[in-house]
C-alpha cells in the first residue's frame, strides 16, 4: 500500500501550487510527482523548450490569474470540474499546435491547483500514448483527493487545503 | 512564498521570447472564453456564426491550433470586442524642437451625419485649443 501526501509544492501570489509524493519511512525525500516531470523531461533536449514553456503559464497562473478554468482542458468532454470522478482530472492547455508533453493537475479553485506527474502525448487518446501511466496515476490521485473532500478529511481555506492530507493510494 | 530549487534553476534559462508568447497565447485564450460566456455564446454556435466546423473552433480555442492574425480579426469581428490591443507609439521627433500641427476630429455630443466633426485646430507649440 502506497501513502502519498499531499503537499505545497510552490506558493504564488494568486494561486498555490500542490504535488503528490510518496512517503517513504527509509527515504523522505523522495522528489513530488510534479518534481519528477520536470527533472525527466528538462533533462531531455528534446522536451526541454516544452518544460520551458509548461512552467512559464505555471507562473503566469501564479502571479498574474491564477488558475483560469480556460487555461485547462479536462481529460475528458465534460466541463469544469464533473460530478464524474472519472472526469476530474485536467491538463494544462498549453499552446499549443502539437504541443508533445502533458503535465496533470486538478484545478481545485483560481487558487488552488493540484499538479501530478505528466509524459508524452504522442497518441489521440491519452490512454494510448507514452504519458497513459502518469494519466492513470492522475485519475487515481483526483478520485482520493475528491473523495477526501467529499468526506471532509480535507478542506479548502483561502488559497490553502487543510486537513489530514496522508493519501492512501487505492 | 515557497519556491521549488530545481524550477527555480529551469527560471533562469527561459528566453524572454518564450515568456512573452506564453503569456500572449493565455492572454488571448482567456479573453476569447470570456467573450464567449458574455455573449451566452457556445463554441458549436459561434463555428456556426463564422461559418466554420465546431471542431475548427475547439481547435483554436484549446490551443491546438496557433491562432493567426486572419483568425484573431474574424474572431473580433464575430465577437464584437478587441481581444488584443497593440501599443501605437507616435514617434515625433519634431515635438520637443518645433511646431506640430494636427487635425483633430471631436466627438460632438449630438452627432452629425458623420458622427464626427472636423474641428479645425491648430496645435502650436504644444498648447492644444480645443475650443470648437
Amino acid at each position: 500500500m502506497n501513502i502519498l501526501a499531499l503537499e505545497i509544492f510552490e506558493e504564488h501570489e494568486k494561486c498555490t501550487f500542490y504535488t503528490i509524493r510518496q512517503v517513504l519511512e527509509e527515504d523522505e525525500d523522495l522528489p513530488s510527482e510534479t518534481e519528477k516531470f520536470f527533472r525527466k523531461f528538462y533533462a531531455d533536449d528534446n522536451y526541454k523548450e516544452c518544460v520551458e514553456e509548461i512552467l512559464d503559464l505555471l507562473d503566469y497562473i501564479g502571479e498574474k490569474r491564477g488558475a483560469n478554468i480556460h487555461l485547462f482542458r479536462p481529460e475528458s468532454k465534460a466541463d469544469g470540474l464533473p460530478k464524474n470522478e472519472k472526469k476530474l482530472c485536467n491538463d494544462l492547455c498549453l499552446d499549443f499546435a502539437h504541443f508533445p508533453l502533458r503535465l496533470y493537475c486538478l484545478r481545485i479553485t483560481d487558487e488552488i491547483l493540484i499538479l501530478f506527474n505528466g509524459g508524452i502525448k504522442d497518441a489521440g487518446k491519452a490512454q494510448q500514448s507514452k504519458s497513459s501511466m502518469a494519466f492513470n496515476e492522475a485519475q487515481i490521485f483526483c478520485t482520493r483527493i475528491h473523495k477526501a473532500f467529499v468526506e471532509k478529511e480535507i478542506r479548502i481555506e483561502g488559497n490553502k487545503i487543510v486537513g489530514n492530507q496522508e493519501i492512501i493510494e487505492l | 512564498m515557497k519556491r521549488n530549487a530545481f524550477l527555480e534553476e529551469i527560471r533562469k534559462e527561459i528566453p524572454e521570447e518564450t515568456k512573452v508568447f506564453v503569456r500572449h497565447h493565455a492572454d488571448i485564450v482567456i479573453r476569447v472564453n470570456e467573450l464567449l460566456e458574455k455573449k451566452g455564446w457556445t463554441q458549436k454556435k459561434l463555428a456556426e456564426s463564422m461559418g466554420k466546423k465546431p471542431s475548427e473552433i475547439n481547435k483554436w480555442l484549446k490551443g491546438e491550433h496557433n491562432f493567426t492574425l486572419r483568425s484573431l480579426s474574424k474572431l473580433e469581428v464575430e465577437l464584437g470586442e478587441s481581444i488584443f490591443n497593440v501599443v501605437n507609439t507616435i514617434t515625433n521627433h519634431s515635438i520637443d524642437s518645433g511646431n506640430v500641427k494636427m487635425t483633430i476630429h471631436r466627438n460632438f455630443t449630438k452627432p452629425t451625419i458623420d458622427g464626427f466633426k472636423k474641428a479645425d485646430t491648430i496645435i502650436k507649440n504644444k498648447n492644444i485649443n480645443l475650443s470648437a
